[in-house]
């Protein structure tokens, strides 16, 4: 569908199903401003062959996961979870087993 | 009057209303603060989040240049500041003294850090992919503090938020605001730009409930009792902000028959006894193997019985009133229920007597011994100056009664034996474990509780993870 408001379900929930807003931007600013402004921060993407516009992306998305030029893979090789109402904490990666583990400081003093 | 600062601006609250903050050893008006309103602390949100967009731009290393001009002004204003300090908390003017220094060293720790803050790099994810792990500020942070040392506790939330390219908005303590605002109006005179650092002092319901419950703050970093860290992380849920807990403690020391006795007997003794036994890392269940029971517990009565008792600045006092009336109350509750369950009480168990005492909040530095594990010293926090002593066989049953609580902070225990050492840090279930050492924090080293006594990192390395997102990035590049 095009021409959904901002103010819509389909913008402002999580749709769960085979339903697909899309949305014309000027440019870049519009849109990372645009997809940010939403409570969630899990997964995002970008496409452009230009340097500069995915680094500004990739730096300025409130996601936990930005893809450049690419589908939304995950890969265990890197960690994975949200940013604001998407979660805390990470699975994947090594960072994952960090929250499986607590962490004990010890001090040793010796004569 | 001290004022509130929103946005680099000093301000009153918006309906006028002040708090008198008083001196705990003498009852006498230190001087008065702004009592903030919820619309007062919306407003130090919006400061902090319109701030965020450029002191997150500034590279690491600039800001770490802030800090350090900030450690440098302060350094010059140590004896004001702890007089202050003194003053509205209560404690020792050499006890004052060390947290200035504490939280300068806590500053210039984190400022040092800005410059190690790197991510990570995945050479091929697949044909033509890479990745990058990049780590980004969280956004605006609320810092909630105690009473008990509100500077260094204060230090340990700063340091990390700034550091990452977080703005803040500081609750200090609703009876200790005064050193907290100076510490933050220094560090907007070092260049903190408008905005990056506010303090709103007030109470919990107006501030700290506005701070946990907006959604724009992305983070509460809170030191403080277990049931309100609870009721936070409750709240925080809502909105799915991010914790950083220090709470509770009832840290158990376990002296073995090998252990050097004068060592620990002094361990024992500043480890309780230090800030009036108002500290979430304090030795608070002592247990003694049973051979050398009775000459450690002789020995450390001994040395109790020198503690000085008094106000914070007079010469020579070890050991200051409690910081409030309530604070003593709960004390003397915990001593006669363990009393009532057939504690002794080797000394100490009443408040001091005589002219000066009566104007304060005093209580004795007070032992106790044949105490029942289920008696209130023994499964709460006792926050004051009263020490229970207990029997044990061997480490294990050490171990296993140490561990018999919902708490897991700090954690002592004190021989010559390698193997003992090994196993008594391994199995302790605390956040920190020291072997024949007193219980002092290191900026070097994590400090954090397990179980019911926090959630997170402070110091070390480890605690700007806690300050930053981590966002992964995945390149893929034409054929």
């Amino acid at each position: 569908m095009t021409d959904a408001p901002d103010d819509s379900l389909v913008v402002q929930e999580e749709t769960f199903g085979p339903v697909l807003p899309v949305f014309k931007v000027k440019d870049l600013d519009e849109g990372i401003v645009r997809a940010n402004q939403s409570r969630y921060g899990l997964g995002s993407s970008v496409w452009t062959k230009d340097l500069a516009k995915a680094r500004k992306a990739a730096d300025r998305l409130q996601a936990g996961n930005v893809w450049i030029n690419s589908l939304h893979i995950g890969y265990d090789e890197m960690p994975f979870g949200g940013v604001k109402y998407s979660g805390f904490g990470r699975e994947h990666g090594p960072e994952a087993l960090e929250y499986y583990l607590e962490t004990k400081g010890v001090v040793i003093a010796t004569s | 009057m001290t004022q509130m600062i929103i946005a680099g601006e000093w301000r009153n609250a918006e309906d006028g209303a002040t708090t008198e903050i008083l001196n705990p050893a003498t009852g006498e008006v230190v001087d008065s603060v702004p009592a903030a309103t919820e619309s007062d602390v919306l407003r130090a949100i919006d400061a902090a989040e319109s701030a965020f967009k450029g002191w997150s731009a500034i590279p690491p290393a600039r800001r770490a240049e802030v800090l350090y001009t900030a450690a440098h002004k302060l350094k010059e204003r140590e004896k004001v500041l702890a007089k202050l300090l003194s003053q509205e908390q209560g404690k020792p003017m050499r006890e004052a003294i060390l947290e200035i220094r504490r939280f300068i060293h806590t500053i210039e720790h984190y400022a040092g850090l800005a410059k190690t803050i790197r991510g990570g790099y995945v050479p091929a994810l697949d044909e033509r992919r890479y990745g990058m792990i990049i780590k980004r500020p969280i956004g605006v942070c609320g810092s909630i503090v105690p009473w008990n040392f509100p500077l260094s506790l204060l230090g340990n939330k700063l340091g990390p938020a700034l550091v990452a390219g977080n703005t803040v908005v500081v609750k200090p303590a609703g009876t200790t605001p005064l050193t907290d605002i100076q510490a933050v109006s220094i560090l907007n005179e070092a260049g903190l730009p408008p905005g990056v650092l506010n303090i709103t002092p007030g109470s919990g319901r107006a501030v700290g409930e506005t701070l946990v419950r907006d959604s724009r703050v992305r983070k509460i970093g809170f030191t403080g009792s277990t049931p309100v860290g609870k009721h936070i992380m409750e709240a925080a849920a809502q909105t799915v902000k991010r914790v950083t807990l220090e709470l509770g403690g009832s840290d158990p020391m376990i002296v073995c028959d090998d252990a050097d006795i004068e060592e620990a007997v002094s361990a024992a003794s500043v480890g309780r006894f230090f800030n009036c036994g108002q500290a979430c890392l304090a030795i608070k269940r002592l247990y003694v193997f049973d051979t050398i029971f009775d000459e450690f517990v002789e020995r450390l009565l001994g040395k109790i019985l020198k503690l000085k008792v008094g106000n914070g600045l007079e010469q020579g006092v070890i050991v200051g009133p409690l910081h409030t009336a309530s604070q003593r109350q709960e004390i003397e509750d915990q001593v006669a229920d363990a009393v009532q369950h057939g504690a002794k009480v080797l000394t100490g168990g009443k408040r001091p007597e005589g002219g000066e005492y009566a104007k304060g909040n005093f209580y004795l530095p007070t032992l106790l011994v044949n105490v029942d594990e289920k008696s209130k010293v023994v499964t709460e926090e006792t926050f004051g100056p009263v020490l229970p002593i207990m029997r044990v066989r061997d480490l294990d049953e050490g171990i296993e009664k140490a561990n018999n609580s919902i708490y897991g902070l700090g954690s002592s225990v004190w021989t010559r034996d390698l193997d003992r050492a090994t196993h008594a840090a391994e199995r302790l279930e605390a956040g920190y474990t020291w072997i024949n050492s007193p219980q002092i924090i290191f900026d070097e080293l994590p400090f954090g509780g397990w179980k019911e006594s926090g959630v997170g990192k402070e110091h070390g390395s480890e605690a700007l993870d806690y300050y930053m997102e981590t966002k992964s990035v995945v390149v893929a590049r034409p054929e």
